[in-house]
């Protein structure tokens, strides 16, 4: 054949070909268009009303702004860097404003590498498209969403100028780390507002919005300056900048801000509150609502707990030889209550909140050990009518239980001391005289105690709960022995004092509603004892780091060091502590020796609070009426200006069953003492009205 | 008219491709093209449809609905406040304690004014108010910041309940100073004084030994000085009200506020009844004395809420003061929320 009329035929073929396929294609899009532009969103008018969200403001008790939520409010472009409106443009699409809402040859060369080139996909959004996928559609990838797209921009197109777009699109875009819109990227990464940014910044926020995730200058700096370079160098070939101006720029680093480093609050505190929200008022409210809140935090206790969360457990690291890359790492959690209203002043929930946001504080429960002893005391002092000066003896104990072998405890260092007074049992948190008085108290009015003092979790009822082998939260301890502080007033801890609408109509607030609930004449003798564990007792740590105030607390360590606690208390603020790992694994030094609550959790408690007290001046805690004190013999119960003729201790009818076997007796013979002996140590007792040291008549334990 | 034939030279291949209507078809066609590369014509005409059919598409897709989640939260938070303002209309409109509680509803909250409360308290008669709180702790509360280290009774917190209301005494810091449970049902009694029982004295246990006939009774009470008597008969009305004749009267075992029950057995139409007043209870200890035959002394009088603790049960026979011997029942000093709604302590 003729090449030439091959040629001929050929063009021919292909010319009605396509235009058969234009013509088809064009009939096709007709279709498809009339079938789905009925169902395709809405456009809001103006462009920029829907991308308004009033927002939710968090404050401190002490009136800083903590975080706001979900807000968005537009910038007008004026008040935005023009240097960012240019990153943009170059990077994003530089024909932006000769378009009509699709790059054309761009898209057909997408098409073509998508179709022919296999595992390539290139991307020919642009600024209009994009815009329409954020505020309508969703991020899978169709071609029917593709097609949606195209329809809806067109229409943005249509109906909106070039800068109402372009204003759309930089106040609604994505930039990770929380932040929506430009002004919000600008505070959350640079500390300052969309108008302010230097050339750097802006060319380091144009580039994140390609993947925010990927790009997230928090976790991934040379990534985020790697895409900024992208940015400089097409605002370079787009004549927005000149040679110069990129080479300099390329060799800045932006700072970025510091405290914030995620889309996440990074706190546990605001975790917990907004929980709190979204139980009371629904996650619309807490997001959309545009409310203020006004938690109970304060800011700079908060800061000082991190701190010395912080230090206390870079120390126990160091104690457990834990190097510095190596994990897992011991976790550690505080909680600060406010002892005369139950506000929770400050709260960390673990370690790092980026690496686990799991709360501990809130949703920990672990076995508190001896720290629970305190609930007993109050119990057996309550049912009993003993007293911090009775005597009990310190052997080893085995207790019967019905159905279950019997409960021998024992005391933590293995050793014991023979007869002793009640407050020195609690000063040095003796397991022995603790399981004899559950045995006499009953399980039931130990468990009632801590619950009417704020233990929430469920409790077992068998004796070990009085050693605390039931598991209760930080927030709990805090909670309940901020009960004893307060003289026995019970107040339910909260994290909210007020919410109000945008227009600062009060929707609630918290009202301070203390309720009697222990004997402040018995409250004040656990907290005597208490008082005795951090002056002389497995709590004295808090005296030797230099915190000297009034204060009265308990350490409490599980048998296998797991859990290591300290919760304690001055009149006004009640804080505990708590260490040890998420899995089951003991707080042992390098050596295998096991660490307590007294060296891990108690130098955390006691830096926390030299801190946090430092502006408060020092208050002891106030004795009710009718208390006095008198001086008791550790050992004897006695007062030691009378131990001539009664060296002994001396108890009512429903103590002495609480002696171990065949030392009641031992107990009533009075010994004689000679004149030369040294004093023997003794303790202040707190006595309420009609109580008296050596009461009672002896008799032998059963 | 000739067939179609292919052309059979590159001349007629060429004359026919150049042929007018191949010409004008190519023409269009680049014209088509070329004018929608430069004017976005497609573009335009589809943006243009689209554009007038706006109104009738849904308000779907990301953007629209967290504009519904926002138009959500502010109703819920609209209907919150406005709920709240209905809640402070009644508290402020309100004309006694009973329409205070049937306005403010379960879950609703509103302030009421401080002088507002005082009026309400204060239309009441004393006896009846008392049940509400007593006057002692009421001039306590709004006795200034003195009298409270520094932070007095600042505001009155109303929060509706299923069973009534609660009234809390705030400070400025929004500490509950008192507070006091109001329960709906007990509250109209109060108000309206408790309804009348049909039975006789000696059904109701709490009179027991303590039943005088109508004239001992009233002979007793002419015996006590003048001034005494409106302490005893402190609702008139409630008995000026009833027809029949009243036949017995007796004095309740319990005291509460400082007020103890009386009861008046009526006899009307062939039926017994019982009406309920409240009577001061020192003028009712003067009462007593005169019934059991003592000489009445008057610097005898101990007000039992100083005198003994709240709880005390004085059996029969105790002394309760100086030499004074209560008839025969027991009566018990009882804290007032014991029994009756009213403060919570």
């Amino acid at each position: 054949m003729n090449p030439f009329l091959f040629i001929i035929r050929s063009l021919r073929l292909i010319f009605y070909l396509g235009l058969m396929v234009t013509g088809f294609g064009i009939f096709a899009s007709a279709v498809i268009i009339f079938s789905v532009a009925e169902d395709l969103p809405k456009l809001p008018e103006p462009l920029s009303r829907i991308i308004e969200t009033p927002k939710t403001e968090i404050y401190a008790s002490t009136g800083e702004r903590l975080i706001t939520l979900g807000g968005r409010e537009p910038v007008p472009l004026s008040r935005i860097s023009p240097h960012f409106i240019n990153a943009v443009l170059a990077v994003e699409d530089h024909l932006f404003h000769e378009h009509y809402g699709v790059n054309k040859l761009r898209t057909l060369k997408a098409l073509y590498v998508t179709l022919f080139k296999p595992g390539r996909v290139e991307g020919a959004s642009t600024i209009t498209q994009q815009l329409a996928k954020n505020l309508f559609f969703s991020f899978e990838r169709t071609w029917l969403r593709k097609f949606k797209e195209l329809l809806v921009a067109f229409q943005i197109e249509y109906s909106c100028s070039k800068e109402e777009i372009l204003h759309a699109y930089v106040n609604q875009i994505a930039f990770g780390a929380g932040a929506q819109g430009v002004e919000k990227a600008a505070q959350v990464f640079f500390g300052k507002s969309a108008a302010n940014i230097t050339l750097g910044e802006a060319a380091f926020l144009a580039g994140l919005p390609k993947s925010p995730t990927n790009y997230n200058p928090y976790r991934h700096y040379d990534r985020a300056l790697a895409r900024r370079e992208v940015v400089i160098r097409r605002m370079e070939s787009a004549g927005y900048i000149t040679g110069e101006e990129a080479k300099d720029v390329l060799g800045e680093q932006p700072i970025l801000k510091r405290d914030h480093a995620d889309a996440r609050t990074g706190s546990y505190f605001l975790d917990a509150l907004i929980n709190e929200l979204i139980r009371l008022y629904g996650s619309d409210v807490v997001y959309y609502g545009g409310i203020r809140v006004t938690s109970t935090l304060d800011t700079r206790l908060q800061n000082i707990a991190s701190q010395s969360v912080q230090e206390g457990l870079e120390n126990l690291d160091a104690m457990m030889g834990i190097g510095p890359d190596e994990e897992p790492k011991p976790q550690g959690v505080l909680v600060a209550v406010d002892t005369s209203s139950g506000a929770v002043r400050a709260m960390v929930g673990g370690r790092d909140y980026y690496k686990s946001e799991y709360n501990r504080a809130i949703y920990s429960r672990r076995q508190p050990g001896s720290g629970f002893k305190p609930f007993l005391y109050y119990a057996a002092f309550k049912e009993l009518d003993i007293h911090g000066g009775t005597v009990l003896m310190d052997s080893p104990v085995a207790i019967p239980v019905v159905g279950a072998p019997t409960w021998r405890p024992r005391n933590f260092e293995r050793k014991y001391q023979g007869p002793m007074i009640l407050k020195n049992a609690l000063t040095h948190s003796v397991n022995t005289i603790a399981a004899r008085l559950v045995q006499g108290t009953g399980i039931e009015s130990v468990i009632k105690t801590a619950e009417m003092c704020g233990i929430k979790s469920r409790l077992e009822k068998v004796y070990s709960v009085a050693l605390g082998a039931s598991v209760v939260t930080p927030m709990e301890m805090a909670s309940a022995y901020a009960t004893l502080a307060s003289g026995g007033v019970r107040h339910e801890p909260f994290l909210i004092w007020r919410v109000e609408d945008a227009f600062g109509r009060v929707i609630h607030e918290h009202l301070v509603r203390g309720e009697k609930i222990l004997d402040p004449g018995i409250t004040f003798q656990v907290v005597d004892m208490m008082k005795s564990v951090i002056d002389n007792g497995s709590g004295r740590v808090i005296r030797t780091l230099g915190f000297s105030r009034p204060a009265a607390g308990k350490t409490g360590t599980t048998d296998s060091y797991n859990d290591a606690w300290f919760t304690g208390f001055t009149p006004s603020l009640c804080t505990s502590v708590w260490t040890g790992f998420d899995r089951e694994r003991g707080l042992r030094q390098t050596g295998g020796r096991g660490i307590t609550g007294g060296r891990s959790a108690a130098p955390i408690w006691a830096e926390f609070m030299k801190d946090a007290l430092a502006n408060q001046p020092p208050r002891d805690f106030t004795v009710p009426d009718g208390i006095r004190f008198e001086e008791a013999v550790v050992t004897t119960g006695c007062s030691p200006f009378d131990m001539g003729d009664t060296q002994s201790s001396f108890m009512g009818d429903n103590q002495a069953s609480l002696m171990g076997d065949n030392q009641a007796s031992l107990m009533g013979e009075p010994r004689a003492v000679p004149a030369q002996e040294p004093r023997p140590a003794t303790m202040m007792v707190p006595l309420k009205p009609g109580q008296q040291l050596c009461s009672g008549e002896l008799e032998s334990a059963p | 008219m000739t067939p179609w034939y292919e052309p059979t030279s590159s001349g007629e291949w060429l004359k026919r491709s150049l042929s007018l209507i191949n010409m004008a078809i190519v023409t269009i066609a680049a014209a088509i093209l070329i004018s929608e590369l430069r004017f976005d014509w497609c573009e335009y005409v589809i943006g243009r449809y689209m554009a007038s059919i706006n109104s009738t598409r849904p308000e779907t897709g990301a953007i629209w609905k967290a504009g519904e989640q926002s138009s959500k939260a502010h109703t819920l938070l609209r209907n919150i406040i406005e709920e709240r303002r209905d809640a402070a209309r009644y508290a402020q409109e309100a004309s006694s304690f009973s329409e205070l509680a049937s306005g403010i509803l379960p879950g609703q909250w509103a302030n009421l004014d401080k002088e507002h409360f005082k009026r309400l308290y204060l239309a009441m008669p004393p006896a009846v108010a008392s049940e509400i709180i007593s006057p002692a702790r009421l001039i306590w509360l709004f006795g200034g910041d003195a009298l409270h280290d520094g932070k007095g009774l600042q505001r009155i917190f109303c929060e509706g309940k299923v069973s009534g209301l609660e009234i809390f005494f705030l400070n400025a810091e929004n500490r509950v100073l008192h507070h006091i449970s109001l329960d709906k049902s007990g509250l109209e009694n109060i108000e309206r004084g408790e309804a009348p029982l049909v039975g006789t004295l000696e059904g109701i246990p709490e009179f027991q030994g303590r039943i005088y006939p109508a004239h001992t009774f009233f002979n007793a009470l002419f015996k006590l000085p003048g001034e005494t008597l409106p302490d005893i008969i402190t609702t008139p009305e409630t008995l000026l009200n009833l027809q029949g004749e009243i036949i017995k009267a007796g004095i309740w075992n319990e005291a509460s506020s400082g007020f103890i029950k009386l009861g008046f057995e009526i006899r009307e139409n062939r039926k017994n009844m019982v009406l309920f007043i409240r009577a001061r209870e020192w003028a009712v200890w003067r009462l007593s004395k005169v019934l059991s035959g003592e000489r009445y002394q008057d610097e005898e009088w101990m007000p039992s809420g100083e005198a003994f603790p709240e709880g005390t049960s004085l059996l029969p026979g105790d002394k309760i003061s100086r030499g004074m011997t209560i008839n025969s029942a027991p009566l018990q000093l009882r804290p007032f929320n014991v029994a009756l709604p009213g403060e919570n302590r």
